[in-house]
């Protein structure tokens, strides 16, 4: 379970043009919620994201993750809790560093790393698998540089790894806006499957309106640092592209009327 | 003969440089300029602790651990307290250029008539009837087993998970952050281990010259460089750009293939003088090399 009560999100507080990312948010997202957030460019999305993998620090109010007070945790903290994929392909993956040794990189995610030498033939085998399931024929390339790959095929493994170890919460910021069409479908259903498999929280930024409708089991609207919409259940289902690009042009004129 | 015997130790000598510039270079992609002071240091602790009559393999050892000192204070300085990485390296070597002069109490401390870890091998190696002309033996053995070691410890210790963490800070501080990793502790723990064995090499240099001099490590990093490209170029050559252990092994070779080059160079007449101006040279060609061959295939198609 996630809380976020009051959280207030500021840049440049020190310079006259201040920022407000994010004003007075509060949400609880349960166990096994599946949330898509939508909004236009700056309204919020990603500094939402980054409030709860721990990389942006709130000015006021409190993330709780779980059963940890995650507030003061950084980014690497809590990395135990949080599993994240990012917008850029080359985010997610170290790309001098094999297949296999991400993936270990990724079992280890919040757990201190020993001096032991663990990665051996076994635990390989045992990868390999789960990179079958990707479908992406990977399993034959363990030892390749993981810089070698295509985005598309980064941003599965990134997943993979962010679910190897189940994470309290799953963070994807766009994780499919810099790939192409055929590749983006992949990894969408990839993220759906896994999430449904590992009966994952998690939430999703996206642009598309067709995927807001498509994905996930509750949708947040966000504009200018609130949360305008937020719909869940029977509501969200009955979400169509339409009726949200609707919504968006309602907002858009409401902004205009308030000038 | 004699010429190669002598670039061959000195090679080995400089191997653990090599190493150390290696780590930083290219593990971290940090140019540490720190090596410049830390190599000398090594050299200034062995000198002061043999003159002192100290053990020279603790003598070593405290050239280790005070490189070590020197390079994570230049990480703490860079990450910590976020001060640009050239400028975090370039404060502690001027820093360390006084604490040498202290260290040594003038600027050339002599080591001839010293006992050094070279001269304590000596005595059991003719024991055992083994000599070569002008005591060359027991530098090209200590040196070559310190280098071995160091390549079979180095590569076993970049495949161990805390080992690979190190490398993933250099590759991608993103990726690693979110595998939970404090990447300022890396970097701290990264830059000492690199400055540890550059002082090693201060150390294995003062006791083979038989001398420890305030003006010895100069340039050292662009030396280092020079050797790691060296060692880049062989393991390309190789095919294996992303083994670690070729990588190691190239970049010992390309510290030995580099003095082997300043010792030829040196014998057909170059100046002493103009070596670092001629290093410095090779290192921007082979830096800009790569690029201008990728711009000429560009512009042809
Ligand atoms: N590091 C930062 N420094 C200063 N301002 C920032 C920073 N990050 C975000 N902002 C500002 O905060 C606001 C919200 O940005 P955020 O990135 O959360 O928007 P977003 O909804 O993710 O937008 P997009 O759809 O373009 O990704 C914007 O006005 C942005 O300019
Ligand atoms: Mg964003």
């Amino acid at each position: 379970m996630i809380r976020i009560e009051s959280l207030t999100a500021t840049f440049g507080a020190d310079i006259p043009n201040r920022v407000t990312a994010l004003h007075d948010i509060t949400l609880d997202i349960s166990e096994r919620e599946f949330v898509v957030v939508i909004g236009s460019n700056g309204s919020g999305k990603s500094t939402l994201l980054n409030v709860l993998a721990g990389t942006v620090q709130p000015e006021r109010g409190r993330v709780l993750i779980g059963n940890t007070d995650a507030t003061r945790l950084r980014a690497h903290d809590r990395a135990h809790l949080v599993g994240r994929v990012f917008q850029n392909p080359f985010s997610g993956t170290a790309p001098t560093m094999t297949v296999a040794e991400n993936l270990r990189l990724a079992e280890l995610r919040g757990v201190p790393k020993g001096l032991r030498r663990r990665l051996d033939a076994r635990r390989i085998d045992g990868y390999r698998g789960h990179v079958a399931e990707l479908g992406m024929g990977l399993e034959d390339r363990m030892g390749t540089p993981i810089g070698l790959l295509s985005g598309g095929q980064r941003q599965a493994l990134t997943l993979l790894m962010a679910t190897l170890r189940r994470p309290e919460i799953l963070l994807l910021d766009e994780h499919t806006a810099a790939l192409d069409p055929e590749s983006a479908e992949q990894v969408l259903l990839l993220t759906d499957r896994l999430i449904e498999r590992h009966r994952l929280t998690a939430v999703m930024v996206t642009h598309d309106m067709n995927e807001a409708a498509r994905f996930g089991n509750r949708l947040l609207m966000m504009n200018a640092g609130r949360i305008v919409l937020d719909a869940a259940g029977a509501e969200k289902q009955a979400l169509t592209p339409g009726g949200l690009l609707a919504r968006f042009a309602e907002l858009r004129a409401a902004a205009a009327h308030g000038h | 003969m004699e010429l190669l015997l002598g670039a061959l130790i000195l090679g080995l000598a400089y191997a653990p440089l090599g190493l150390g510039v290696f780590i930083t270079m290219r593990v971290f992609n940090f140019p540490d300029i720190t090596a410049d002071g830390s190599l000398t240091f090594g050299a200034a602790i062995t000198a002061a602790l043999l003159v002192a009559g100290v053990n020279p393999w603790l003598a070593i050892a405290a050239s280790v651990a005070g490189g070590f000192a020197a390079g994570s204070l230049t990480g703490v300085i860079h990450t910590r307290l976020r001060v640009n990485g050239l400028l975090s390296g370039i404060l502690v070597m001027t820093a360390l250029y006084s604490i040498n002069l202290r260290t040594m109490g003038r600027s050339n401390v002599p080591l001839l008539t010293t006992t050094t870890a070279l001269t304590q091998l000596e005595r059991p190696l003719g024991a055992l009837g083994m000599s070569m002309p002008d005591s060359t033996l027991p530098p090209l053995l200590l040196f070559g087993t310190i280098a071995l070691l160091l390549v079979w410890g180095l590569a076993w210790f970049f495949r161990t998970d805390f080992g690979l963490t190190m490398r993933a800070t250099g590759d991608n501080e993103t990726m690693i952050t979110a595998q939970g990793v404090n990447t300022n502790a890396m970097k701290i723990i990264g830059i000492g281990l690199s400055n540890a064995l550059i002082a090693l090499s201060g150390s294995l240099v003062a006791q083979y010259q038989g001398y420890a001099d305030i003006g010895m490590g100069v340039g050292i990093v662009v030396f280092g460089l020079a050797s790691v490209i060296i060692g880049d170029t062989l393991a390309g050559v190789f095919g294996s750009g992303f083994n670690v252990w070729t990588r190691l092994v190239c970049v010992i070779a390309g510290t030995i293939l580099f003095r082997v080059i300043v010792a030829a160079a040196l014998s057909v007449g170059l100046a002493p003088a103009d070596l670092k101006i001629v290093t410095a040279c090779f290192v921007l060609v082979a830096i800009l090399l790569p690029r201008t061959r990728s711009i000429l295939r560009t512009r042809g198609t």
